[in-house]
């Protein structure tokens, strides 16, 4: 009860916090490079927040690194197919069939995991929100369709995600150097990635109907695993 | 903080992981903070000697290789659709989307300093690269997101074993006749899905044997004990008395209006109130403040 008061607390002095920078900086006055970027880190915050305050097993936790692991050696088994990697439809997988969660956990592990090898970019929290934002999506996707899902569905949640991945990843850039914010200069600074996003939408809608098929399977047979629990042993049974 | 330390940056700075995470920090505050050309140029020259003074420049110049096309895209989309600006450089015919083309001074004075803007961006970046390991990060970040930083470092321990895996993977299924670079680019796409496959359950099932190894140590049974070689030293009492130092410069700025600007219509600073000086002292002590870091971190060889 505790932890969830300080939870809403912190949310509250945010919710706060941004009220009185609107107040105070109205429509073009605000700062928008400085509020992005404290946002970023809060909402960032925010979920990992939750992750620590949650009840996680040790199951879940191994499950979610292996799964942010094996998203990142997928980048380095299709390395010889340049912007053609499996890494967000993996992210989109393990949150599909694990859930928002697990989803966000992939997507920001992964992220941070591939910066250590690849080199840590000026963009890794923004990377670490969009393949965030792509494994908690399909999370609560996931609870919708369940079990029922098509790989051609599947498909088109891996094509949208390939474009919102890269206007999320262009929104610092817009938001920090260019005026004016419209829907003009927005349009070009992603006109920019355009090429890079088209190769990343293509990728996941191909990942999707090569890897669905099999791959669903094997995730909610494990998942099944997962809820399996263990039983406390009762205070009075303990003496007997 | 330990001399014979297996990070060899360790070897060359003082400071504690914290000490070296906040510099940054601070710095992209105070890039973001302001949009004057005097501030944004007295950080970036700073950057430079922290750079230079700590042998960062090569990582800098090979972030700015990827630097150069978003610098180009600020300048043009800044130059040819800011029509807020006063003083007309040219006057174009109609184009799509842009509309009239209409290329102001203060608009290229936005899009210039705004790419100055973003390689302070790129060099904030490139030095916490270069002075602070993804280790120590990681190792900081445990103390405050235990699950988090502890399911991050299992990541990065299942990489290299896992990379190692799917090349003993891609040997066999080699073996059995699978070629993984036959073909048209579609089929060596789909040569690669068993692979995947097998990996996949692999590590899955790898995730079993890392759980119950977590329990038989006791994960989840009260606090979780550590050990780290983070240590508090006197460089960073004289380190962190710099930054409370350029923090207090920039409070003090909000109320003066020294780094403020006003690009459209016309450029518009304080300087033009009451003459260039107080700007220009308060960015030099600024400037001096926030050099100060690098130079106290810094180790000196001993011969």
């Amino acid at each position: 009860m505790k932890k969830r008061l300080g939870s809403v607390l912190f949310i509250a002095l945010a919710l706060g916090g941004i009220y009185l920078a609107y107040t105070f900086w109205p429509d073009e006055d605000l700062n928008w490079a400085l509020t992005s970027l404290l946002l970023l880190l809060l909402g960032l915050g925010l979920f990992y927040l939750r992750y620590e305050r949650a009840h996680v097993s040790s199951k879940e936790m191994a499950v979610i690194a292996s799964l942010a692991a094996f998203a990142v050696v997928g980048r380095i088994i299709f390395a010889p197919f340049p912007n053609f990697k499996p890494t967000t439809y993996l992210v989109i997988l393990a949150g599909y069939v694990f859930g928002p969660r697990a989803g966000f956990m992939v997507g920001t592990t992964a992220a941070i995991a591939s910066n250590v090898y690849f080199g840590q970019g000026a963009w890794t929290p923004w990377q670490m929100v969009a393949w965030g934002l792509a494994g908690a999506s399909a999370g609560v996707f996931g609870r919708l369709r369940g079990e029922k899902v098509t790989a051609y569905e599947l498909a088109l949640f891996g094509l949208l995600w390939g474009f919102l991945f890269g206007w999320i990843m262009n929104l610092w850039t817009w938001l920090s150097t260019v005026y004016p914010l419209n829907f003009e200069t927005w349009l070009l600074t992603n006109t920019s990635s355009l090429l890079f996003d088209i190769s990343h939408a293509v990728a996941n809608v191909l990942f999707a109907l090569l890897l669905t098929r099999r791959f669903l399977p094997i995730l909610w047979r494990f998942r099944k695993k997962l809820t399996i629990t263990t039983l406390e042993v009762l205070p009075h049974e303990k003496h007997n | 903080m330990s001399g014979g330390s297996k990070d060899p940056r360790m070897r060359e700075l003082y400071g504690h992981a914290l000490t070296l995470l906040f510099y940054p920090f601070l710095l992209l505050m105070v890039s973001v903070l302001t949009f004057h050309p005097l501030y944004l140029g007295a950080e970036w020259v700073v950057l430079l000697f922290a750079l230079a003074l700590h042998g960062g420049l090569r990582t800098y110049a090979r972030t700015l290789k990827f630097a150069i096309p978003i610098l180009l895209l600020i300048l043009v989309i800044n130059v040819l659709l800011n029509k807020n600006g006063a003083t007309l450089l040219y006057k174009g015919p109609s184009v799509a989307v842009i509309g009239q083309l209409r290329i102001t001074g203060e608009a290229l004075a936005y899009g210039l300093v705004m790419g100055l803007r973003m390689l302070v961006f790129f060099g904030i970046f490139a030095l916490t690269l270069h002075w602070l390991s993804a280790d120590r990060a990681l190792e900081l970040s445990a103390k405050v997101a235990k699950k988090s930083a502890v399911t991050a470092m299992m990541t990065t321990r299942l990489i290299p074993y896992l990379s190692e895996q799917a090349e003993q993977i891609g040997d066999v299924l080699q073996t059995r006749g699978v070629r993984f670079n036959d073909g048209h680019v579609l089929r060596r796409l789909a040569a690669r899905r068993p692979m995947l496959g097998v990996l996949l359950i692999s590590a899955l099932e790898g995730s079993w044997q890392v759980a119950e190894a977590m329990e038989a140590r006791g994960f989840g049974q009260g606090k979780r004990s550590s050990y780290s070689r983070e240590r508090w030293g006197r460089r960073d009492v004289y380190t962190w008395s710099a930054f409370l130092a350029a923090i207090a410069l920039v409070v003090w700025s909000w109320t003066t209006a020294w780094t403020y600007i006003d690009y459209y219509p016309r450029i518009h600073t304080k300087m033009s109130e009451e003459g260039p000086w107080p700007t220009i002292l308060h960015a030099l002590v600024l400037s001096i403040a926030l050099a100060l870091p690098p130079v106290l971190l810094k180790k000196r060889r001993r011969h």
